[in-house]
């Protein structure tokens, strides 16, 4: 039974991934863990990995498209088996290629194209797959079923009973409705995730579902029902299951198996426990599931994949041809640009920002970077900026918060964002522990950091957490400016050029180097006067940089 | 640093702190004339006098009771069981009266006192002479209990137990009096409470004491091969519990294991667990095993006996539980 491979949740933001490259092709054998195709996400290029063994029988998303978390991006099977049914870019809500003037095609290829929501479920029929549940079950064998076909099941009735290779275990039903067919008799065996029988879901016309009464002719997805267009196949088709595939991680009893520290460290690093296979005992995800995860974070070769598109619109033309006025050219948004381009609409009315602006005189801080220089040491301005930014935060412990609903965090830990520019777009790693570094550990950090940000191969775990954000423009001759807050941290630091200005001094005009610095708070979790002893904590910092040493 | 075997280094530790303070003294069956059941007390007659090494009778509630009287009138006593088993006859005196002395004379009184001798099985001993009662004497406020492994911490914690103000219940064991360990010389001194992480590791916290340690480190050795970093972390001392150390090592591996050589219900491991999950719940990535003497009276016949206690595969099939490899 062919198998969908989903678009997996990647980033804690992700909506939506390009297929940047497709790694495998139509009939070639996959093992289980195998990555298959590369996928560009709104923070940087991964691989989608297999969860089972087989043969890609099908693509659904080809290259350069995108598709939603969750729509399957191409389906796995027995050699030479057929996707029943199985329509081909089904997935893709934002349409891909850029609207060049000589193309109509536009239009899918073949089929009507559909939806996504053909993906997603919605139909009539759904499939109750045999699960997992046993770390090291392959299939399972019906030994017995406790309903038969016609009856009233309700979610948490147990269906049938399974043996696998550990034990005997009842299967459950997650939904309520009506034992539409049983498509695997007592005795016989299904491999993990495949259908052991088709379910009416309540409120559903019976029959709707059942196999038998599949449409069997494409004018049966009807142009007004988009959700049933998936089985708009070729004709003779066998019914669609539409599945509702199981968090992996849900094993066999609907609810998420994970261990303390596996939430944890989801939650720390924004990563959908649902989306993870749990290699423990009944499907729990451990520690390595959850490493395994965020480690696919690994990007091989992004950087001409990134944004071609993005490069080309940029360039300057080399020759124009006199008289002509090229068209303007319409690229679409990168993943990154859509991300950036919602979170940050979501964010000015959403958060309630103020404002604190403070000039500090920057003498001694670039004095220490002289020194370091002096002894072959790298380290830049912006480098103490962040060790001061640390610093302060640690003593302003008011400040080092994050609202995530009704619930501030107040965190035990240092850890500041720096904001890196990228190619079309930018992204915040962030420096861990950032008050107990040493400013040559902070800025080997940060220089690692900015480079594989640039290559977007950040894993995820670098760029969540921490409730401040240093953004600093000064490189590019900004004096000030004010910064947009990167939820859920609750502050950021706005950091211009260092400058020589006349500035007066005890009755006298004086020339110093002063840095204006703007702090935009989170006025739900912070207040102003808390905001004003934080900057003032950390100009004291820059300005008499000694301080740092206590 | 000299090789000592451990009942060696037991008497290097009274032997000093005798000389240290005329106020200590030892007590107990066969101690004296007969150089100790396990020749712990070896030459400790000749050199400090009957006044000082007395032998008692086969009476371990009298001469305890006894002792416990010169303790709080300012003497510093050494009591050696035979073994733990038969000073179940003196529990009274340990539990009801050193326990609780300073507690109930509003801090009048003082129990500066040293309980010590063998748990845990000997070797075909059979049930009566067998028993790993260490958890017995945990369970109560005012005594402290250590049980070391090595030559060096049986030293070094004799000689801590001797100077404290309060009741200390010291295991050793038949099995551990022959072990040979490199043992610094002269003021070597191990605090009590504080736990020792005799080899570190990452990937699981192996929590043990006593004679088990031994087991333990055999079962790290084995594992290194296989690519599993085993921390093991002796607690040494039973009451008060290190608490930090054992919190900190959990922190770092987030998996534990916990191995001792006593029955589980109530035991010593089951209240390391109950630290681990109240304490550090959310950094648990998988549920703590707890590897025991099995819950039967142990045998006579050495097959069975060896089958009762916790060995090395018994340990290495708990870690590979806790780390959800194959073959657990």
């Amino acid at each position: 039974m062919a198998t969908p491979i989903q678009m997996p949740s990647l980033s804690p933001t992700m909506k939506e991934g390009k297929i940047v490259k497709w790694l495998k092709k139509v009939g070639d054998k996959i093992s289980s863990g195998d990555a298959i195709a590369e996928v560009e996400t709104d923070k940087s290029n991964l691989e989608v990995e297999a969860y089972d063994d087989g043969f890609l029988l099908q693509i659904s998303v080809p290259e350069g498209e995108v598709a939603t978390v969750g729509a399957p991006i191409g389906y796995l099977g027995a050699k030479g088996e057929k996707v029943s049914g199985g329509q081909p870019a089904a997935a893709a809500p934002a349409k891909t290629e850029a609207p060049k003037p000589e193309a109509p095609k536009a239009a899918a290829p073949s089929a009507p194209k559909t939806e996504a929501t053909a993906a997603s479920g919605g139909g009539e029929g759904l499939a109750i797959l045999m699960p997992s549940l046993s770390p090291t079950m392959k299939e399972g064998k019906i030994i017995k079923w406790l309903k038969k076909e016609g009856d009233k099941v309700s979610s948490g009735d147990a269906i049938a009973e399974v043996e696998t290779d550990k034990s005997n275990l009842e299967v459950e039903a997650y939904d309520d409705g009506t034992l539409a067919r049983i498509v695997v008799g007592e005795g016989d065996l299904a491999t993990v995730g495949a259908p052991i029988a088709y379910l009416t879901p309540k409120g559903a016309k019976a029959g709707a579902s059942a196999p038998a009464a599949a449409p069997s002719a494409p004018k049966a997805a009807a142009p007004q029902a988009p959700a049933a267009a998936a089985p708009s196949a070729p004709a003779g088709a066998q019914v669609v299951p539409l599945r509702r595939e199981a968090a992996p991680a849900s094993g066999g009893g609907g609810r998420l198996r994970a261990s303390p520290l596996a939430k944890k460290m989801a939650q720390e690093r924004g990563l959908d426990l649902a989306q993870v296979r749990g290699s423990g005992p009944l499907g729990r995800v451990v520690k390595r599931d959850v490493e395994q995860a965020l480690g696919q974070g690994l990007a091989k070769a992004p950087a001409q994949q990134a944004a071609p598109t993005a490069k080309k619109a940029g360039a300057q033309p080399e020759a124009r041809a006199f008289g002509t006025r090229p068209e303007p050219q319409a690229v679409p948004m990168s993943s990154m640009r859509k991300v950036i381009g919602q979170r940050m609409a979501e964010v000015k009315p959403g958060v309630p920002h103020f404002y604190l602006t403070v000039e500090v005189e920057m003498e001694a801080a670039v004095k220490i970077r002289e020194e370091a220089k002096a002894l072959d040491v790298k380290v830049s301005v912006n480098d103490i900026i962040v060790k001061a930014a640390a610093i302060a935060l640690r003593r302003s412990p008011k400040m080092n918060v994050s609202l995530q609903g009704d619930q501030v965090l107040h965190y035990g830990t240092v850890d500041v964002g720096i904001a890196v520019a990228i190619e079309d777009g930018l992204i915040t790693p962030v420096i861990r522990d950032a008050d107990l570094k040493g400013l040559q550990t902070i800025s080997a950090e940060s220089r690692d950091m900015a480079e594989r940000a640039r290559k977007r191969a950040l894993k995820p775990a670098e760029y969540t957490g921490g409730s401040l954000t240093v953004s600093n423009l000064g490189m590019y001759g900004i004096d000030q400016f004010i910064a947009v807050i990167n939820p859920p941290q609750s502050a950021i630091l706005a950091v211009g050029a260092v400058a020589e200005k006349a500035v007066a001094r005890d009755g006298q005009v004086v020339v110093r180097k002063v840095m204006t610095v703007t702090l935009s708070g989170d006025h739900r979790v912070i207040d102003g006067a808390t905001g004003a002893e934080y900057l003032r904590e950390l100009k004291g910092l820059l300005e008499h940089p000694t301080r740092l040493l206590f | 640093m000299p090789e000592l075997m451990y009942r060696e280094a037991l008497n290097q530790a009274l032997a000093e702190e005798m000389e240290r303070d005329a106020n200590v003294f030892l007590i107990g069956e066969e101690v004296g004339r007969y150089n100790g059941a396990f020749k712990v007390s070896q030459g400790l007659l000749d050199k400090f006098g009957s006044a000082r090494i007395i032998d008692a009778p086969i009476s371990e509630l009298g001469f305890t009771g006894l002792s416990v009287g010169a303790a709080a009138v300012g003497l510093r006593p050494v009591v050696e069981m035979m073994t733990w088993n038969f000073a179940i006859l003196a529990m009274d005196q340990i539990v009801n009266n050193a326990a609780k002395l300073r507690h109930m004379s509003g801090g009048q009184l003082r129990c500066p006192i040293v309980f010590r001798g063998p748990g845990g099985a000997g070797g075909r001993l059979s049930s009566q002479h067998s028993q790993s009662l260490e958890a017995n004497y945990a369970h109560f406020p005012g005594l402290k209990v250590i049980a070391p492994a090595t030559p060096a911490d049986a030293k070094g914690m004799l000689k801590s137990a001797i100077r404290d103000e309060n009741p200390v219940i010291m295991f050793e064991g038949e099995r551990l009096y022959a072990l040979k360990g490199e043992v610094p010389e002269g003021e070597h001194i191990v605090p009590l409470g504080v736990a020792d992480v005799k080899r570190e590791g990452t990937d699981v916290t192996l929590i043990t004491w006593s004679r088990m340690y031994y087991f333990c480190m055999e079962a790290a050795e084995a594992l290194a091969k296989e690519g599993i970093s085993v921390e093991v972390l002796d607690l040494r001392t039973l009451r008060p519990l290190d608490e930090e150390a054992i919190l900190k090592s959990v922190r770092k591996t987030n998996r534990a294991v916990i191995c001792e050589e006593g029955w589980a219900l109530a035991g010593i491991g089951a209240s390391v667990v109950d630290l681990i999950q109240s304490q550090a719940f959310d950094e648990l990535d998988a549920p703590v095993v707890r590897v025991t003497g099995l819950d039967v009276n142990m045998s006579y016949a050495a097959n069975l006996e060896n089958a009762t206690q916790p060995d090395a595969p018994k340990i290495i099939a708990a870690i590979k539980k806790v780390l959800y490899r194959e073959g657990a």
